[in-house]
């Protein structure tokens, strides 16, 4: 055989041109064909024949990233038919809601998620379990209501709360002292003076900060304010659902009082710039007195504050609104967990919610990772001094931020009261109000 | 029977080309093959997916509804957008002038042999631009801090302390510190780009303008800015397609804040589509994205037009 033909010819480990192309359109179609299959998309992980159940578990909740493989483990030693699949999403920023969006779109949301903003939503869609059908009242009666009271419509309980989000102000008593005030202020005016006086008497300290470079962190701040002056904490419920119009006087009062807090000087001059690592770092070099933040920072603090800072600091409460007033504060568990009601492994992620949330394994995982409890049973084992602080404020929780449609215009008007574009109370409530009652609440 | 041979007959010669060489032919949409169904599930079908989209509401939950063109009649409507679209062409045409015209004169001044640092000037101008968008905008996120950032702390520092600002919190600023942060980010990519396409200049042309008495200026704007046109709309139609499409360092820098004064389309389809409180609009955000789209394609076939133009 001359070279010529060898080179034609292959040999039985060779390929020919004409089985190279058909291997390639092969395999393009294979590869349409794979893609385009509903397999491709279904989950890796399902119930099969003699498989253990599957319970995808989904937050964003790095908190405890530490606590729940061990949590996991055990309780798939306990149950053996049961393989709980932890996904900790929040890697990149903000990718969590994509990823739960996209499950929902499919119909396919994790047996166990964080439902961000989303449980009643999910909830009246008929995707999240109502869980005091699922789990029982009983189940339900440890927590705070200020932890639960978001995700209830009607009879009807969408999810439970996992991490109390409280609001107070962390700071540093040495400024106080140094500015020679006594004890906490008690209101919201008695703070402006005492931020000032910081201000004064400790030159390029910036006082009292917020991080108010987003209106829903705004919210966070004046939405307790509301509750103060109406001293009701449905308040928020009702507006959020469209029950109460925006321009009811507790409202107009709340806006009031930021905007005193605002013109006076409570805030530094570049709040606006201030996201909450600033004001953290801020409050770690000395050079901001105190921050108006949430329960979930002391973790953080804890790994990132300097010693000595860490040997003084403190939380005071959300001031309150008039002399002698109760000290509403913002608390909504924005850290929650629902349960997909269409699962076919619905049983499953219940029975892992039972075990999640039994007195020792919660109490652990909250005091471990220096988190505030949501349940009153777990707030008495808290040890850590800021959290069992804080966690004493929790019977005056009230909301915070908003699930209903409103959410994005009243965090825009709030914002644009800040930077002053508007400064009159009665024309950002009846704004509020004209965006609100344009949505649809059904 | 014949008349469907007879059909697919002339698709084959239409698609194939005449009998002779139709082998090779075959081979060569066989290669292009898994190329072309890769495009079209992974960007033809979403792309045709969301202008379909645009036409609908819908949650990502509830079945999706047909609107018609109810959500680009929002839009006239929504001052939310209206910013964005103003922001998305303010940024794009600062960008696009600042990051053509000086790259190129700084790339000019380099092939000057302008001093010994050209090389490590290159290199040095060069180097932000591996860096990535969310990188650099979490950079600057903490240079440009009102009261620690090392900005504002360098100000003082020299004296100039009146100069110091809100960068990321003042309305009337954070736009400048944006571009400014782009421009950091972008330009020493451009310079070299410009560098390499001044290579590529035949040097006997500079050498004819010399001998007709051209002085340095003139052999630029004569020689070089001509010579350069290709160079030059493929790096304006990088910016405006840059401009058009900004989002990350955006995001990662006040998220379109503070009150929408850096909201740019891309952070505001983020916004209505996942960042929204209550449920999604993906109908809308669909829309918006079909704008971009349009904007992206509208500055494609200005680089087409002007590439004709600048052959003839």
């Amino acid at each position: 055989m001359s070279s010529k033909s060898k080179s034609k010819r292959p040999g039985k480990n060779q390929l020919s041109r004409r089985d190279f192309l058909r291997l390639g359109v092969g395999g393009a179609a294979a590869v349409a064909a794979s893609a385009a299959s509903p397999v491709f998309s279904a989950p890796m992980l399902r119930q099969g024949n003699g498989n253990p159940a599957v319970v995808r578990f989904w937050s964003w909740y790095t908190d405890q990233e530490d606590q729940f493989p061990k949590v996991v483990a055990d309780f798939e030693a306990l149950n053996p038919n049961i393989k709980v699949d932890l996904q900790i999403i929040a890697e990149v920023e903000g990718a969590y809601l994509p990823a739960l969006l996209a499950a929902a779109a499919a119909n396919d949301l994790p047996e166990i998620y964080a439902p961000h903003v989303y449980s009643v939503e999910f909830g009246k869609q008929g995707l999240g379990a109502n869980l005091i059908e699922a789990l029982g009242a009983d189940f339900m009666e440890d927590f705070f209501p200020s932890a639960s009271s978001m995700f209830i419509v009607g009879d009807a309980q969408y999810a439970v709360g996992w991490m109390a989000q409280t609001m107070g102000f962390y700071y540093d008593p040495a400024f106080f002292e140094q500015a020679g005030i006594d004890g906490e202020p008690e209101t919201w005016d008695d703070m402006i003076v005492a931020s000032n006086q910081i201000k004064e008497r400790i030159p390029g300290n910036l006082g009292m900060m917020q991080e108010a470079n987003n209106g829903f962190s705004v919210n966070d701040l004046w939405f307790p304010m509301i509750t103060g002056f109406s001293d009701d904490p449905d308040t928020l419920k009702r507006l959020d659902e469209g029950q109460e119009d925006w321009t009811t006087q507790p409202v107009v009062d709340a806006l009031t009082l930021y905007r005193k807090t605002l013109d006076e000087g409570l805030w530094p001059a570049t709040q606006t710039g201030m996201s909450q690592v600033d004001c953290l770092n801020a409050l770690y070099v000395g050079q901001g007195a105190a921050f108006y933040s949430g329960s979930w920072n002391p973790g953080r603090i804890y790994k990132d504050a300097p010693p000595e800072l860490l040997e003084r600091l403190r939380v005071m409460k959300t001031p309150a609104v008039v002399e002698g007033g109760r000290h509403w504060t913002g608390n909504s568990a924005g850290a929650a967990f629902s349960v997909a009601n269409n699962s076919a492994n619905k049983e499953a992620a219940l029975e892992f919610m039972r075990y999640l949330y039994s007195p020792e394994v919660y109490s652990w995982v909250m005091s471990d990772s220096v988190s505030l409890p949501a349940t009153r049973s777990a707030a008495e084992e808290v040890t850590d001094p800021i959290i069992k602080t804080m966690a004493s404020w929790l019977p005056d929780g009230c909301r915070h931020w908003l699930t209903g449609p409103a959410g994005q215009i009243v965090a825009d008007t709030i914002m644009s009261f800040t930077v002053g574009d508007i400064t009159d109370p009665v024309e950002a409530a009846q704004i509020m109000h004209e965006g609100a009652s344009e949505l649809d609440y059904s | 029977m014949s008349q469907i041979q007879s059909l697919f007959g002339r698709l084959a010669s239409v698609l194939l080309g005449s009998p002779n060489g139709r082998q090779e032919r075959i081979a060569g949409l066989s290669m292009v093959l898994p190329a072309f169904i890769f495009f079209l599930l992974f960007i033809g079908i979403p792309i045709t997916q969301t202008v379909l989209l645009g036409f609908q509401k819908w949650n990502a939950i509830a079945p999706a509804e047909w609107v018609g063109i109810d959500n680009y009649v929002h839009m006239l409507d929504d001052n939310v957008f209206a910013r964005a679209l103003f922001v998305t062409f303010i940024l794009t045409a600062a960008l696009t002038i600042i990051l053509t015209v000086v790259p190129q004169i700084i790339a000019v001044l380099f092939n000057m042999g302008w001093g010994a640092f050209g090389t490590i000037g290159r290199t040095m101008m060069f180097m932000p631009s591996v860096i990535s968008w969310v990188v650099t905008g979490a950079l600057w996120r903490l240079i440009l801090d009102p009261n620690l950032g090392s900005l504002n702390r360098l100000l003082q520092g020299i004296g100039l302390a009146a100069l110091q600002q809100n960068w990321l919190g003042d309305r009337n600023v954070v736009l400048w510190s944006i571009s400014a942060v782009a421009i950091w980010q972008q330009f020493g990519l451009y310079v070299i780009i410009f560098f390499a396409g001044i290579q590529t200049i035949d040097g006997d042309l500079y050498e004819a303008a010399a001998i007709d008495g051209a002085n340095g200026f003139q052999r630029y704007l004569n020689v070089t800015v001509p010579m350069l046109r290709p160079v030059t709309l493929m790096v304006v139609t990088l910016n405006l397609l840059n401009g058009i499409k900004l989002f990350d360092v955006i995001y990662v820098m006040t998220q379109g804040g503070p009150v929408n004064a850096s909201q740019t389309l891309g952070t505001y389809v983020y916004r209505v589509a996942f960042a929204n409180p209550g449920l999604p609009d993906f109908g809308y955000g669909s829309a918006l994205s079909t704008i971009i789209l349009i904007l992206c394609i509208l500055a494609l076939f200005f680089q087409i037009w002007m590439t004709r133009r600048a052959k003839y």
